[in-house]
């Protein structure tokens, strides 16, 4: 609601010229662009919110509206001509052929306003929703890989990060476990599990991934634990230990 | 006796074959050489037979117990001793400050 509010603030002279017509565009809108956006919010991107809310807002406030007309309430209507633009400009590095034809619509429905914006409004509407979805596909690609739980479904997504030019040894970009380091010690043996190969060998920092402080507090661990055989020295150990 | 004392954590493993009076006496005497050296048992915790990750004097399991024992550090190295010469004993570690006791 800060959004629409603050987006709604310098357009007090559409709020007077769009009063009325504003009406039908209100109505129309929710149908489409309220079960598209519903879908959109999940996606983190800060532009599409102030849009979202402000249609839920003119939803809840149909009725009141036309009785009212140039009160507090149409200023959060007209939010739904402005805020589309906000999401349109920030999108552009997502889809920017589309970003040219809404912009021009936005200006006609908000400026030549009263006797044009009902026809104006459906125009506008199956555009934006056309580039909605496109930009919503790619939004799910890239948000499928954050939704898998297994963590080992994650890490082909970690490689392709750390390919990169600033890839680096004391760039840690990921550790190969998240690990409070107050809980590395030698009896949390499940812990020190995951940065043990399966040779039993201490993983190396360039695996490990974690900081030189707890990969020393790691290191310390784990040999003490060897030397209480709670840990494998040698591959050996293991094989002998599966042999019988 | 003096105030210069700190709290160890102390794991040693026990042979696991013995009987269990014979596992509890092998406990007590690792209790005495504690006494004896002025050393106070603050916690104990019997982790039980366990497996080795690797044999060790060809036995696959040994029986765990983990002690916060408050000691003068100079009568660390004696109850060392102690501990190198008890047969019963496979392997123990002292270590300074217990950390969080976990498993």
């Amino acid at each position: 609601m800060d959004n629409s509010e603050t987006t709604a603030q310098p357009s007090p002279e559409e709020t007077a010229a769009n009063a009325v017509p504003v009406q039908p565009i209100a109505t129309d809108q929710p149908k489409e662009v309220r079960d598209l956006e519903s879908e959109l919010t999940p996606d983190s991107e800060p532009a599409p919110e102030p849009a979202n809310v402000s249609v839920e807002s003119a939803s809840q406030t149909e009725s009141p509206e036309p009785k009212v007309a140039d009160g507090g309430p149409p200023e959060e209507v007209n939010t739904i001509e402005v805020a589309p633009a906000v999401p349109f400009e920030k999108e552009e590095s997502v889809a920017s052929e589309a970003s040219a034809t809404p912009v021009p619509t936005v200006v006609g429905g908000a400026e030549p306003s009263s006797p044009i914006s009902p026809p104006n409004a459906p125009l506008r509407d199956v555009p934006s929703s056309a580039r909605r979805f496109a930009s919503q596909s790619r939004l799910d690609e890239r948000e499928n890989p954050d939704e898998i739980s297994d963590p080992r479904m994650r890490r082909p997504a970690v490689f392709e990060v750390r390919t990169g030019p600033s890839h680096s040894r004391f760039n840690p970009r990921q550790p190969v476990a998240e690990v409070d380091p107050s809980t590395i010690n030698y009896k949390n043996v499940s812990v020190l599990m995951r940065f043990i190969d399966h040779q039993g060998r201490i993983l190396s920092r360039r695996k490990s991934r974690v900081d030189a402080k707890t990969q020393r507090r790691i290191k310390t661990a784990i040999k003490q634990a060897r030397h209480l055989a709670l840990l494998p020295y040698t591959p050996t150990h293991i094989q002998g230990q599966r042999r019988r | 006796m003096t105030e210069d004392t700190r709290i160890y954590e102390l794991v040693y493993i026990l042979n696991p074959d013995l009987r269990d009076e014979d596992l509890e006496a092998a406990n007590q005497k690792v209790h005495q050489a504690i006494d004896r050296n002025d050393g106070r048992v603050a916690f104990e915790n019997h982790w039980g037979t366990r497996k080795l990750a690797y044999p060790i004097s060809k036995k696959n399991q040994g029986y765990y117990v983990q002690l916060h024992v408050e000691v003068d550090p100079q009568n660390v190295s004696p109850i060392e001793r102690l501990l190198n010469l008890d047969e019963n004993v496979m392997r123990y570690l002292v270590t300074r400050e217990p950390a969080n006791t976990t498993s």
